[in-house]
């Protein structure tokens, strides 16, 4: 729930003013009807007067406000989404469904009330109105043969005062239908509106646009395209001036609805906020659990040194990138992780804690865990290479000593996104790399190709779509009848730490 | 923090501002009469002493003596007098919609005496001249002018009444008490007491005719500090104000139109005289003048002193038991009386054979009608066209249409306190006229009402008097006439407030109906349905919330 500016200062004072007015000319009215006697047919008819004058100056002067400041437009009526209107206020509202319009502060009126408003504007306000006037002045408007008979002004007067308190009594219950029972009320007197976060979220685009829209038809100049040039440019430096980092926080946003764990943690060591997936990461249910509490709990011994340090770095000003950290989890099982962090920084430039991702390499390390082992042993395991083969998290390819793939995994294939390894099988290796990326992948090919086994590393892949895609990949020579006839090796996707380092990156610039 | 004082400033503080001005700033001001202007009232005395003339040193016999030597000096006066109503008991006027006529109490009918012919030896009592017996009196014959009735200024002066003894000198004599001489040394400009002595005591005693004039306007003690009447109140703090201050006269001619004899909107004595159209401070008010007379709000009731006759039931007048004998008492209800289906709280009944039945209330509500300053009158030749109704004898007309769109723009309708005077007086059943009897005389015989006590005579003396058909045949029949009221102002603290008019409940003007009051009336098909309505809206979002409740706890 969130709350939104809808009121100006002025609405607010005008409509609990005009609402006083209104509820005090009723019963003044009444009075002088004959309806009851409260105050004294003298007392209730100079009362009603006066009232009758500060309501018309103050509706006037309204008028006068709409008209300079816009808010006209918030009465045009329109058949849009009447009908769905309508059909709301019938049943959906007793079935919880969602309001088909929302409230922003350029449009506060869905079409059932402009439709009503027009009525009341056109209508009812100017029979009660003039009415009055003509009731007021009678005795002036009979000498000049302008009027007749006072039963009819009496009648018209009368009838708008009825249809008027019948409008009072529907329009104060319709309050009710917001986002909460008393939300509109609340509105209307501090201004700002209970909604619900979608509609909040809707209301602040409707907002910027509104108001991006405005400022750039308030600039003039023929064309639209010599504005354009000047309002982005303006629209970039007002981005910059507020500090609003747009791509970074797309991308944050992409990242913490991924599969990425995301942390933070203050000066003090203690942990600030933590998401969804790094809960399930250290197989905590609970965040109040970990908020509050000091960032070397859950580690090993060896763990909690190395945490230290890299927390210092941190707040020292560093960034690091794909550290390989050991958790301990809650229920004692042991995990690994990349994590990549940067320090936080406040308005003035100091440094006021740390934050970054986590991404989950367990199965990847075990699979190189497992993988070495075997290196050591140097000894082939189908049963072994058939696990790795099926794994999910881990790509298994094998290229013959010509270059050209022999082998590939499904996992490696949705890596390189490709449909099925008939597309692959057969095609060289320098198929999906860059010119550089392939001059040093050929030196490692060679190496293996030699004997060697070469370490960990990352590389760059490029997918059948065109996409980009960060691995770490392992060699190792395939050896039949005592000659090495190819490589094989196992890619582990990198791409969400790779793209997490560059936004860490890009923060600290 | 920042929210609640933000929410203090933008809505608390408007709206305490905007109360305080709208619940204190008066613009309309205070109601007070306006203080600034006083209205001067002057009275000069004329430097002449008339005691002094040796035209008026000797002893006058008789009252046509007295004038013929007031006309010596002020002659012209009486050719100018005999040309006025108070001389001539009729003139020339014009009813709308029915031509001009002749009109006055020579022959007019009311519905207290009912006429004058036949019965002038008593009338003329207040007959500003000598000798009006008959209707062979001398009209122009200006010694016949009794100057002193008006111009007294000894409070001695009075005319004989006939019926008070058996020889007293009738037609309008001056009474034999009186000395002439003194009275003719002392004359002066007419003061109340002068008109009061003939005006205050209409159809035959203090108060009994119009309400709003009574022998109590005169007195120091009663009409003190304008309790009564806040212009003729007697006394330091009041305004004492004379007859002639309001109803100005110029060479005998009296402003002022009385529509018991009067039809047409010219010759008034109006309020705004000297009042002007906006004498209140409140716009409001003074928006009322378009609608209201004055007199309606600062009349609130009249009658103040004295009784006046509110019923005359002359049907109970010279009856006779089954033996034949006349009627000479009556057994009466306490202080109620029912008339026409409407019942008369606190009134005094007083019953003889002579008069009838007569019933008197004090503190009288006036009745309201719109009335644009003309009348109709019911001529002794018109016709009753139902004799179910009430035979109204004048008129006054006027309505609401006429009010917002008058037939005559210089006067349009407006509302005006009235007394109604109520009663049944006798018609010819045949001819269906009213008929007018001969009710004074002292000489059995003479078939006045009042010796001989036979309607049936009476009536034919009457109407063979005026050379009229009378088919014999007689009943009694409902009748009105209407008063509207003009004395017996109120103090400005007393006079009506809005909420007795614009009263849903008991409204002064609850039986004028036909045109809209706020605060008075409402449509109630309207109001009805504006309230159904309501009710509908109500239930609608009662039902619709009831609804999302229990949906949104199946939910969970």
């Amino acid at each position: 729930m969130k709350k939104v500016l809808i009121y100006k200062g002025y609405e607010r004072f005008w409509h609990w003013t005009q609402a006083m007015l209104i509820l005090l000319l009723a019963v003044t009215g009444f009075e002088v009807h004959g309806t009851f006697d409260l105050m004294g047919y003298e007392q209730a008819v100079l009362i009603h007067r006066n009232l009758a004058w500060a309501f018309i100056i103050l509706i006037v002067f309204t008028q006068f406000w709409n008209m300079t400041t816009g808010e006209w437009r918030q009465y045009v009526p329109s058949t849009n989404l009447l009908k769905a209107q309508i059909k709301y206020y019938i049943t959906g509202i007793f079935s919880n469904a969602p309001h088909p319009t929302r409230k922003t502060v350029y449009n506060k009126f869905n079409p059932l009330q402009r439709l009503t408003y027009l009525g009341l504007r056109v209508l009812i306000i100017p029979v009660v109105v003039l009415s009055g006037l003509v009731y007021m002045y009678y005795v002036s408007l009979v000498d000049q043969s302008a009027v007749g008979s006072l039963a009819p002004v009496a009648y018209f007067h009368t009838i708008g005062a009825f249809l008027l308190m019948g409008f009072v009594i529907g329009h104060v219950y319709l309050t009710t239908t917001g986002h909460k029972p008393l939300s509109a009320i609340k509105a209307m007197i501090t201004g700002w509106e209970e909604m619900s976060n979608e509609d909040a979220e809707i209301a602040l685009e409707e907002n910027l646009k509104v108001a991006l829209i405005e400022s750039r038809k308030g600039i003039s100049g023929h064309g639209s395209i010599e504005k354009e040039g000047m309002f982005e440019t303006a629209f970039e430096d007002v981005v910059e001036k507020l500090g609003i980092n747009t791509e970074s926080t797309r991308l944050r946003e992409k990242l913490l609805t991924s599969n990425v764990g995301y942390f933070r943690i203050g000066k003090d060591g203690k942990y600030q906020d933590v998401n969804e997936v790094w809960l399930n990461l250290y197989k905590c249910t609970d965040k109040k659990e970990v908020i509050g509490s000091d960032v070397t709990l859950d580690r090993t011994p060896e763990g909690k040194e190395q945490i230290i340090k890299l927390v210092n770095k941190i707040l020292s000003g560093e960034i690091i990138t794909g550290e390989r950290v050991e958790r301990v989890c809650k229920d004692g099982t042991i995990g690994y992780h990349t994590v990549s962090a940067a320090p936080v920084k406040d308005k003035d430039g100091n440094t006021t804690g740390l934050e970054g991702f986590i991404i989950d390499i367990t199965p990847q390390v075990e699979a190189e865990k497992a993988l070495e082992k075997k290196i050591n042993a140097e000894h082939k395991s189908n049963v072994f290479y058939e696990q790795i083969a099926k794994s999910k998290d881990v790509g298994y390819f094998r290229i013959g000593d010509q270059g050209f793939y022999q082998e590939v995994n499904e996992t490696w294939l949705k890596l390189y996104k490709y449909d099925s390894k008939d597309d692959l099988i057969g095609k060289h290796y320098s198929l999906s790399r860059t010119k550089d990326d392939f001059i040093k992948l050929k030196q490692s090919f060679e190496k293996v190709m030699n004997g060697e086994t070469i370490p960990l590393g990352i590389t760059r892949r490029y997918c059948k779509d065109g996409s980009i895609g960060y691995h770490t990949i392992t060699m190792t020579p395939v050896v039949e009848n005592d000659k090495i006839v190819g490589v094989e090796g196992f890619i582990v996707d990198k791409t969400d730490r790779k793209m997490a380092e560059e936004e860490l990156k890009k923060e600290q610039i | 923090m920042k929210k609640i004082f933000e929410i203090i400033f933008i809505i608390i503080i408007p709206w305490i501002i905007i109360l305080w001005i709208v619940f204190n700033y008066n613009g309309d001001k205070d109601r007070d009469y306006y203080p600034s202007s006083e209205i001067k009232i002057e009275h000069t005395k004329a430097p002449v002493d008339h005691s002094k003339f040796e035209v008026l040193q000797k002893e006058f016999q008789t009252g046509p003596e007295v004038t013929e030597a007031c006309l010596s000096c002020h002659n012209g006066r009486g050719e100018e007098f005999m040309k006025t109503e108070h001389w001539n008991w009729h003139k020339v006027d014009s009813i709308p919609g029915r031509g001009t006529f002749d009109l006055g109490k020579k022959n007019l009918l009311n519905n207290f005496c009912i006429g004058v012919n036949s019965n002038e030896k008593l009338c003329s009592m207040c007959h500003a001249g000598y000798g009006y017996g008959d209707k062979d009196f001398d009209f122009k014959n200006q010694n016949n002018i009794d100057c002193l009735i008006c111009h007294d200024g000894t409070k001695t002066y009075r005319k004989s009444n006939p019926c008070k003894g058996p020889n007293l000198p009738g037609s309008g004599a001056a009474d034999i008490s009186v000395d002439l001489a003194y009275v003719a040394q002392n004359v002066g400009l007419p003061k109340r007491n002068n008109c009061g002595s003939c005006h205050f005591t209409g159809g035959g005693g203090n108060n009994v005719k119009h309400g709003d004039l009574e022998m109590g306007l005169l007195s120091a003690h009663t009409g003190l500090n304008g309790e009564v009447d806040v212009h003729m109140g007697v006394g330091e703090h009041a305004n004492n104000m004379e007859c002639t201050d309001c109803h100005k006269t110029h060479n005998h001619q009296i402003s002022g139109q009385l529509y018991s004899v009067s039809s047409s909107n010219s010759n008034r004595a109006t309020c705004e005289e000297c009042h002007t159209g906006k004498p209140h401070q409140s716009e409001l008010l003074n928006d009322h003048f378009k609608t209201i007379a004055c007199q309606t709000c600062h009349i609130t009731e009249y009658a103040k002193l004295h009784p006046t006759k509110i019923i005359w039931d002359w049907s109970t007048a010279a009856r006779y038991d089954n033996d034949g004998n006349l009627i000479k008492k009556m057994e009466t209800a306490d202080s109620t009386y029912t008339f026409d289906g409407v019942v008369y709280d606190d009134v005094e009944i007083h019953f003889d054979p002579k008069h009838g039945t007569a019933v008197f209330k004090k503190d009288v509500c006036p009745e309201y009608i719109w009335f644009n300053g003309t009348a109709d009158h019911f001529l002794i030749e018109d016709k009753i066209k139902d004799t179910t109704k009430p035979v109204i004898l004048n008129p006054l007309l006027g309505s609401y249409e006429d009010h917002y769109q008058p037939a005559d723009p210089t006067s349009p309708s407006k509302i005006w306190p009235v007394k109604i005077m109520r009663g049944k007086q006798p018609y010819d059943v045949k001819n269906l006229t009213l008929v007018q009897p001969k009710l004074a005389g002292k000489i059995k015989g003479s078939n006045a009402l009042w010796v001989d006590f036979s309607w049936n005579n009476s009536i034919q003396a009457g109407m063979d008097y005026l050379g009229r058909p009378y088919s014999g045949d007689y009943g009694f029949i409902e009748t009105q006439t209407l008063w509207p009221l003009n004395h017996e102002v109120s103090q400005k603290n007393q006079a009506l407030q809005c909420a007795d008019c614009h009263n849903a409940d008991d409204s002064r003007l609850k039986n004028l109906t036909g045109f809209y009051l706020p605060g008075r009336d409402q449509n109630s098909l309207l109001d009805y349905t504006g309230l159904i309505f309501l009710i509908l809206v109500l239930a609608g979002v009662s039902i619709h919330g009831f609804f999302r409740i229990t949906s949104s706890k199946k939910k969970h």
